[in-house]
């Protein structure tokens, strides 16, 4: 979900352009066919029919598109991060918005977060870390964490921190998912691509949201 | 509230909490915030600091002030606007003093990423026999949203969702409390089973208040000079062509001999006329049956545009009421309206378009609630 115009077409142009350079193979037609059932055999699918892109508001609208506990994951690549102080509620997580991220999200499911700015890691790892505590959340004016610093103060929130391999050993990493993806996210995307190329560094973060508190009383 | 304090941001919609603990306030932001309506220990312990206002939010700095350091690098810009920003940065050398934050306890609950309209809360027994808390929220970007109550705000029970236009009012039915009424933007209201965010049914308006407004201005017209006729004829069109909310209030009567509840629902659409000026806002006495409105006669029945220059201005009063009984319907209680208070207006002719531009801002702004052009979005957010 991509608000730029010109960001979402260009997408969507690659997406097609990947469809047609891996169609499969068709397969020969005989003019007797032995039988009628071979002729009406389907093809191999055409590959990437899973992936689109759609040009939408998701801050505003993303409970527009999905309903309650219905995503797997969710990925947050290198988002804008609004280095100033009165923008910092434009960014893409915050306390407010990760209500709506945990919302989207059956228990379970995971959050993906890749950046290259240490100061915005710090601030969404604080953000997702404190989230759903008890007495009291991260207060928006709190200055950014350092990265680094993952030990909570005690209580539980709704996110736990998913432990991930190291740049380059993802491979041998246990959960096979786990460091498939987080591969992508630093190695794959042209965003990832492009910070290798200028030597930076990636900071990437995987939160999996915990079952929802029972209401106040019941158990 | 004896708050020796204010917020900084202006405040949309305020709610109390069934407990009567805490007063929730909705601002512009989109961000609700809960603070305690007897929060006076808290205050004592606090020195006398300044009022905080929203035009001059610096105080002395408590700490030494740090040099200013970017958190970006020239690495970790990708856009031209980032890189403006960070040049920017870098020229700064001293931090600026931050806003000193608000003398008197408040929590941030919840929010919405758009500016909101209303807020309302309730307790519900659930199934299990306990009660819950819930927090319903509205917004200009047509959400209803259902969210546990206090102390557990952020878990989002669900979303009603049905309106095209801005919602700018909920009303909750005392009798049957897993009802809502919501209105705002669009020709209809809507009825809510809210806690399964399913739609009951759906009240056409337009239809209704085009019929209302007829009727109201051939009554209205008849010793009025030419040019204000031809006037007003146009802005009520403006009127009948959109539909804004202002209130909805609800009023539970008891049938008489009977257990029976009769509920009535009251919309009050912006501009709309009765008797003696247009409905501002809308109040309900339960323990009466009576429902006090406010009104505005300084412009002329069903315009918001067009100021009355009539002498019996002076006299008008601002404040009326209607009395209800389940005997008799609403169109009959109209004609006999009665007066709780009739105060002289405080407020003069405008005497520039300027002024009165102010005024009509400040009476009718839900209009501008509005979104315009096929895309309420842009780019930037």
């Amino acid at each position: 979900m991509e608000i730029r115009t010109q960001v979402t077409s260009y997408v969507n142009d690659r997406i097609l352009a990947l469809r047609r350079q891996n169609q499969p193979p068709k397969l020969p037609t005989t003019s007797q066919s032995p039988s009628p059932q071979q002729d009406s055999a389907a093809p191999s699918p055409t590959p990437y029919q899973n992936i689109s892109a759609l040009r939408t508001n998701s801050m505003k609208f993303l409970p527009n598109f999905f309903p309650r506990a219905s995503l797997a994951h969710l990925f947050l690549c290198f988002p804008d991060p609004h280095f100033k102080a009165r923008k910092h509620k434009a960014r893409i997580v915050s306390e407010t918005l990760c209500a709506e991220y945990a919302y989207v999200l059956r228990p379970g499911g995971c959050v993906w977060c890749i950046t290259d700015v240490e100061e915005l890691a710090g601030w969404m790892r604080a953000r997702f870390r404190e989230f759903g505590k008890a007495g009291g959340t991260a207060r928006e004016g709190e200055g950014p964490e350092k990265v680094g610093d993952g030990v909570g103060d005690g209580g539980e929130g709704l996110f736990a921190r998913v432990e991930i391999p190291e740049e380059g050993r993802e491979g041998e990493w246990e959960d096979r998912t786990v460091g498939m993806l987080v591969k992508c996210m630093r190695q794959e995307t042209e965003e990832g691509k492009k910070v290798t190329r200028n030597g930076g560094k990636k900071f990437v973060d995987v939160w999996r949201r915990r079952e929802d508190l029972p209401w106040p009383g019941e158990s | 509230m004896s708050a020796n304090g204010s917020l900084t941001q202006l405040s949309e919609s305020i709610s109390l909490t069934p407990d009567e603990y805490n007063v929730l306030c909705a601002d512009k932001f989109g961000d609700v915030y809960a603070l305690p309506l007897l929060g006076l220990a808290s205050e004592q312990k606090r020195p006398n600091s300044p009022l905080l206002d929203a035009a001059s939010g610096q105080a002395e700095p408590a700490e030494p002030v740090e040099p200013f350091v970017p958190s970006a690098s020239s690495l970790t810009v990708h856009t031209k606007r980032n890189r403006n920003a960070l040049t920017q940065q870098q020229k700064m050398t001293k931090k600026k003093p931050q806003k000193a934050p608000t003398t008197f306890e408040h929590q941030l609950l919840l929010g919405h990423v758009s500016l909101l309209t209303d807020v309302v809360c309730i307790s519900l027994k659930s199934p299990a026999g306990s009660t819950r808390s819930y927090i319903l929220t509205a917004d200009r970007d047509e959400h209803i949203r259902v969210s546990r109550g206090i102390p557990q705000s952020h878990i989002i029970e669900g979303y009603c969702l049905g309106h095209t236009q801005f919602v700018s009012q909920l009303c909750l039915i005392k009798s049957q409390p897993d009802l809502l009424v919501s209105g705002g933007g669009d020709d209809f209201l809507l009825c809510w089973d809210w806690t399964n965010c399913k739609v009951r049914s759906r009240v056409d308006l337009k239809s209704h208040v085009t019929n209302f407004i007829k009727k109201g201005i051939s009554q209205q017209l008849v010793d009025q000079p030419n040019d204000l006729k031809k006037q007003t004829n146009n802005d009520a069109g403006k009127v009948a062509n959109h539909v804004a909310v202002s209130r909805i209030v609800s009023l539970d009567l008891q049938v008489s001999m009977s257990h029976e509840v009769l509920s009535k629902v009251l919309v009050a659409i912006e501009g709309s006329y009765i008797t003696r000026g247009n409905v501002i806002d809308m109040a309900v006495i339960a323990n009466q049956h009576r429902i006090i409105y406010s009104m505005d006669c300084i412009h002329t029945p069903f315009s918001t545009v067009v100021i009355n220059d009539s002498d019996a201005q002076d006299a008008a009063p601002v404040i009326g009421g209607i009395s209800f009984s389940s005997k008799t319907p609403v169109d009959e209680d109209l004609v006999a309206v009665m007066d709780v208070c009739a105060k002289q207006s405080t407020i003069t002719t405008p005497e520039s378009a300027a002024k009165g531009k102010t005024l009509r801002d400040l009476l009718y702004g839900l209009e501008s609630l509005r979104k315009r052009g096929a895309d309420g979005d842009t780019d930037e957010i």
